[in-house]
């Protein structure tokens, strides 16, 4: 019953969330002075034309009109327009790009498998990199590999990702020729070469965020191994693979998870730069276009995708938490 | 940790001066901001120096076959200290400077706005608690999971340029600052004002913002400015992602993420035209993170990360 509730409560409390969201990117982008029906209005635009796209598009309701429209759609679907013009966008719809004369969720889940092949490889691989790093110099602190890494990860914190991109281009691509330079196969079509494609994409990804979990891991693990239960595992005669494998890693883990939430969470903000350097044909490149074109429908598609895809990776944080710490269980 | 102890640091100008002699990495960080400081304050006076702004096309620097700058280097000379812009000829020596005009101007007004809304909004939740806090912490928590990069990404689009692109960086930037600065402030205000002299100014008749002004801000400014400087490169580098992508400082205008977004398409046959704006960003990211490194370190000894 507890349980239920709490489950109901954070259920309630997301989509609160998520509702917020949608509607303060509502109002900037539908109350800024431009004018979507202007844009995907044919030339020559007369006023006409230009009133006529207006009712098609639902833009002459005001505008709290047109932002219920918009939530009953993701439950009903909508119709634009009327008779064998009209257009239906179905169920969930999150808008409809009129520029492309497709529903903004089949253009979302078109573009998101190269975008999480991208992310998910990378977070594997800074993931283990980055936390297996940070444990290793802790152990060894002081030593010069613990300077040496650490000197590293602040300029691997500092570098934004495209300069290591282009670098990485520069050098591993151009230079020495060894991996392609972008690109993106499926797949579907060929596990092998999806993956050679991604190697590059992923180990730049991976080099500007291990940077952040290498130092987060090591200042945590120290701190870690001055605590009381450490002293008294080792008292008590356990071996030092286990003191550090079993009851320290386990509370060094608990604030990683939380940053590699964030991290997930703002997956998407973070691939729009990797898949412009790697001319990755995904969420980011979809995004990008939709600003070039003015594509109105389509940025709020996919900054609503966004949002949900931060409380996503916060719900999953928390049920991480909970297989954690059990302190933190139910809560 | 015992050198920690040995130094007592009674003000936060002591505590800072004192950084700067022990830990070489923030004086390292501390010399190179001031560098690339005195880059942006002086970015005109350079260029003149230099004979040369960030504005003119000089076709005559380029090779007329390929675009790319003539000689070697991307044309690096006594002309051009840092070569020419492909395709344009525009000196990239003065593309740098001024960019680091832009690049200061909206890395520390951004941080002065997250700061001062963080401050104001975290401080009035803690002291005041209550209903507004518990609104504040409510809104706090909407906006760390709003999708910041991607609604900048949209709003650049969707607002008109007839507004200054520089003012809306820093507001926005500035803005989706204030949560995590709220958050530390109110929770430092929470454990202040159980202390006795903030209970003292309070029964002698101190109005919030009285209290606020002489008894909470002193003791406050430690962490806000850790904080506000761990948080100037990210700023810096957001403006950069912004402008690399299109959406942030227009051109003419010098910026080090536009100046990279176009080195993009000559990285192969142009690597100094990737170098310099490179570089410089990195510095200046690289300076405030080991320098706002130093400073937590040195005002806020638990949680020390380099030593």
């Amino acid at each position: 019953m507890r349980a239920l509730r709490f489950a109901a409560s954070r259920l309630v409390g997301t989509l609160l969330v998520l509702l917020v969201v949608v509607f303060i990117t509502y109002v900037v982008f539908y109350l800024v002075p431009s004018d979507p029906a202007q844009l995907s209005c044919g030339r020559p635009c007369t006023e006409q034309n230009l009133a006529l796209a207006r009712e098609f598009m639902g833009l002459d309701d005001p505008w709290w009109r047109q932002f219920l429209d918009f939530l009953g759609g993701i439950v009903t679907g909508r119709t634009f327009g009327v008779g064998a013009t009209s257009i239906h966008c179905s169920v969930p719809c999150f808008g409809y790009s009129f520029q492309q004369n497709t529903d903004v969720v089949v253009l979302i889940t078109e573009r998101l498998p190269v975008t999480f092949s991208l992310g998910l490889g990378a977070a594997v691989i800074w993931l283990v990199t980055g936390v297996g790093a940070g444990v290793l110099v802790a152990l060894r602190r002081g030593s010069a590999l613990d300077r040496v890494t650490l000197a590293g990860s602040v300029a691997g914190v500092s570098a934004p990702v495209y300069l290591v991109g282009l670098l990485g281009i520069l050098v591993l691509g151009f230079t020495l020729d060894v991996v392609p330079v972008g690109g993106y196969v499926p797949f579907a079509e060929s596990p092998v070469d999806w993956a050679w494609h991604l190697v590059l994409p992923w180990l730049v990804l991976a080099f500007s965020h291990a940077a952040v979990y290498v130092r987060l891991t090591r200042s945590q693990m120290l701190e870690t191994l001055g605590e009381d239960y450490i002293r008294t595992a080792r008292a008590n005669g356990l071996r030092e693979s286990k003191v550090i494998g079993k009851h320290a890693l386990r509370n060094v883990l608990l604030p990683i998870v939380t940053v590699f939430g964030l991290d997930l969470g703002t997956l998407l903000g973070g691939a729009v730069i990797t898949e412009r350097v790697f001319s990755l044909p995904g969420l980011g490149g979809l995004l990008i276009d939709a600003v070039t074109q003015r594509d109105l429908p389509l940025l709020l598609g996919c900054t609503l995708f966004a949002a949900f895809l931060i409380v996503l990776a916060n719900v999953l944080v928390d049920l991480c938490y909970g297989v954690l710490d059990p302190r933190a269980r139910l809560t | 940790m015992s050198e920690h102890v040995g130094a007592p640091a009674r003000s936060v100008g002591a505590a800072i001066r004192a950084m700067l002699r022990r830990d070489h990495w923030a004086l390292a960080g501390a010399v190179t901001i001031v560098v690339l400081g005195i880059a942006a304050v002086a970015a005109d006076l350079l260029t003149a120096i230099e004979g040369q702004d960030p504005y003119s096309y000089s076709t005559g620097a380029l090779n007329p076959e390929t675009g790319g700058p003539a000689g070697v280097l991307g044309g690096v000379s006594g002309a051009h200290w840092f070569g020419v812009e492909p395709l344009t000829g525009r000196d990239l020596f003065a593309i740098v400077v001024h960019g680091a005009r832009t690049s200061f101007l909206i890395g520390l007004a951004a941080t002065a706005v997250s700061v001062l809304v963080g401050v104001l909004i975290g401080a009035g939740a803690g002291y005041l608690g209550g209903w507004y806090d518990r609104v504040v912490t409510w809104t706090a928590d909407v906006f760390l999971g709003f999708p910041y990069l991607v609604f900048m990404i949209a709003l650049g689009a969707v607002v008109p340029s007839s507004v200054s692109r520089p003012l809306l960086l820093i507001l926005v930037i500035g803005f989706f600052g204030w949560p995590s600065i709220a958050r530390i402030v109110r929770s430092q205000v929470l454990t202040l004002k159980k202390r006795n002299f903030v209970s003292a100014a309070r029964i002698l008749g101190a109005s919030p913002w009285q209290v606020f002004r002489s008894e909470l801000l002193p003791n406050l400014w430690a962490p806000v400015i850790v904080l506000g400087t761990l948080s100037i490169p990210g700023k810096i580098g957001l403006e950069a992602a912004l402008s690399f992508l299109g959406v942030g400082i227009p051109p003419p205008t010098p910026s080090w993420g536009r100046a990279i977004s176009t080195a993009v398409d000559w990285v192969s046959t142009d690597p100094m035209f990737l170098f310099f704006p490179g570089v410089a960003l990195f510095l200046a990211t690289w300076a405030f993170t080991v320098f706002g490194d130093g400073l937590r370190d040195a005002l806020d000894p638990k949680t020390d990360v380099r030593r």
